[in-house]
């Protein structure tokens, strides 16, 4: 991953000395042998390594290389993964019409450069979106969605390269609100996230398609994914349930300063959601104790480990059905924040003694160990979102450290 | 089946195009020896451990070498950058010290 992060900013070539894992989790005499064995080549590398290694020269962005093929489809689903241009399921050959076709759901122009998709550094213009949209098999009418989701992952705050480039498992969230959602018909109700909505499965599969072509996270470098997982295919995408929304609560999307007539995008690249699977709790305080049983500091390492990660905001994706528990009892949702941030700690000593205190003492003051941990460092930091349809199930979205979730306007 | 029978294709390339700034690396020194070495520890577990004990070798092997533990003296590059951003800023701090070489521990 250091090779391709160094690439990714314009050294062709860097002095490497590769030392096997496992690096962390072993003890501290096995840490120093490694070291101890390395020196050697340290030592040669520090003071006898040359560069070697040229960077291509840039070819102009737009438009795209057009080339010939003769083969059946099947061949062409072939020769794009063989290439690395797909992730291993089927794909639509992006022939120029159905491009052009794609690029007729957008009033963007096909040259207009979107940004630069890390790790590769890879050059997303809107007629590249288009052609992502084409093999993924998305209607025209998804494009202005897709350009919003990855307006939005390119804002640095999102963090792409943290998501695309990770050992942890990862994928990416993407809250759609507003009119849009029903005017392209993308699923916002029961089973939203899942199979069997053409709009969800199509543009999730475009935006991880981008992430892992003009992207280039691929494993097992530079996506340093330990497991993987099937959210790498298609992330987690669905329209907040704003039918449902309790009355009193506003859409997501108006909690984020956006009027509620405005079509959204919102994108947050986190762990895997922990399902709260709750079928008994009729008040709110019940529902936040068992909630805050559920979800510890834990779930998304924070604490003493990566005490930042407190400062980033959580979603919670709530359903509709709990919502009713917590909202039919009077309460808002910063109430609901309150007593979640307050019931849902661990004492410092639960994490493991390698996770150093200096850190999070710099932050939060002296620690001992019976000091209890919140998730975040204030409850305004828990964003609900209403997610889903009929059902006792709630998810909870821990952030990758270091990304935020970000919106977007969605235009036409 | 038509779909089981070669036809001639014409298909955009989904690959794109890098945009990086090609960047020189400067050369190494021939020789440790009165030279300044920052090294840098990524923050995962041991990699400060790592380089400690580095460091015990560079000290007992070079004459008159100044070593500077970066994640000691700076300890806020002792984490991921984030983004390109944050890495020039990491970059930045590293140069403020003028090193001769830097040996960066990139644990996970």
């Amino acid at each position: 991953m250091a090779r391709d992060t160094a690439l990714s900013q314009g050294v062709g070539d860097i002095s490497f000395v590769v030392v096997t894992h496992p690096m962390a989790m072993i003890p501290l005499s096995e840490i120093r042998k490694k070291a101890d064995d390395a020196f050697p080549e340290i030592l040669k590398a520090a003071t006898q390594w040359k560069p070697t290694a040229r960077l291509p020269a840039m070819k102009p962005p737009y438009p795209a290389e057009c080339f010939q093929f003769k083969g059946t489809v099947k061949d062409v689903t072939k020769l794009f993964f063989e290439k690395g241009w797909s992730m291993g399921l089927p794909i639509i050959p992006p022939i120029p019409e159905r491009v052009e076709e794609m690029l007729k759901g957008t009033s963007r122009k096909p040259d207009e450069v979107i940004g630069i998709v890390p790790p590769r550094m890879g050059v997303l213009t809107v007629e590249m979106v288009a052609v992502h949209a084409a093999m993924a098999d998305c209607k025209p009418e998804y494009m202005p969605v897709l350009i919003a989701a990855t307006e939005a992952l390119l804002i640095p705050e999102a963090n792409w390269r943290g998501g695309g480039t990770t050992t942890g498992t990862t994928a990416i969230l993407c809250i759609v609100n507003g009119p849009v959602v029903k005017e392209i018909g993308l699923a916002y109700g029961q089973g939203s996230a899942g199979k069997g909505h053409h709009a969800n499965a199509t543009i999730g599969y475009a935006l991880n398609s981008i992430t892992y072509t003009i992207g280039g996270s691929k494993p097992p470098s530079p996506d340093k994914g330990t497991l993987g997982a099937s959210s790498d295919f298609v992330g987690w995408i669905f329209g907040e349930n704003e039918d449902a929304q309790p009355k009193g609560w506003n859409s997501y999307h108006v909690d984020r300063g956006f009027k509620r007539t405005d079509s959204v995008v919102t994108v947050m690249v986190v762990y895997p959601p922990v399902d709260n699977i709750d079928h008994w709790s009729v008040t709110p305080e019940e529902y936040v104790s068992w909630w805050a049983h559920l979800i510890t500091p834990m779930i998304n390492m924070g604490g003493p480990c990566y005490p930042n990660i407190m400062g980033q905001p959580n979603i919670i994706g709530m359903g509709p059905e709990h919502a009713q528990t917590v909202a039919g009892a009077g309460w808002t949702k910063n109430q609901f924040a309150k007593a979640f941030w307050e019931q849902a700690r661990i004492p410092v000593s639960a994490w493991p003694k390698g996770c150093s205190t200096e850190l999070l003492e710099e932050k939060f003051g002296p620690v001992t160990p019976d000091t209890l941990i919140p998730i975040t460092s204030s409850p305004d930091l828990f964003q609900i979102v209403i997610a889903g349809g009929a059902g006792k199930h709630s998810h909870y979205f821990a952030p990758f450290p270091g990304c935020l979730p970000v919106s977007r306007l969605v235009t036409k | 089946m038509a779909q089981k029978e070669a036809q001639e294709w014409e298909l955009l390339s989904p690959e794109g195009v890098v945009e990086v700034v090609p960047m020189a690396v400067n050369p190494h020194p021939s020789t440790l020896a009165d030279k300044t070495v920052v090294l840098r520890a990524n923050g995962k577990h041991n990699s400060d451990h790592f380089l400690e004990k580095v460091v015990e070798l560079l000290e007992k092997e070079v004459n008159d070498i100044k070593i500077i533990k970066l994640w000691k003296v700076a300890p806020e590059t002792n984490t991921s950058s984030q983004d390109s951003e944050g890495s020039k800023k990491f970059a930045e701090k590293i140069a403020s010290f003028k090193p001769d070489l830097v040996i960066g521990a990139q644990g996970d």
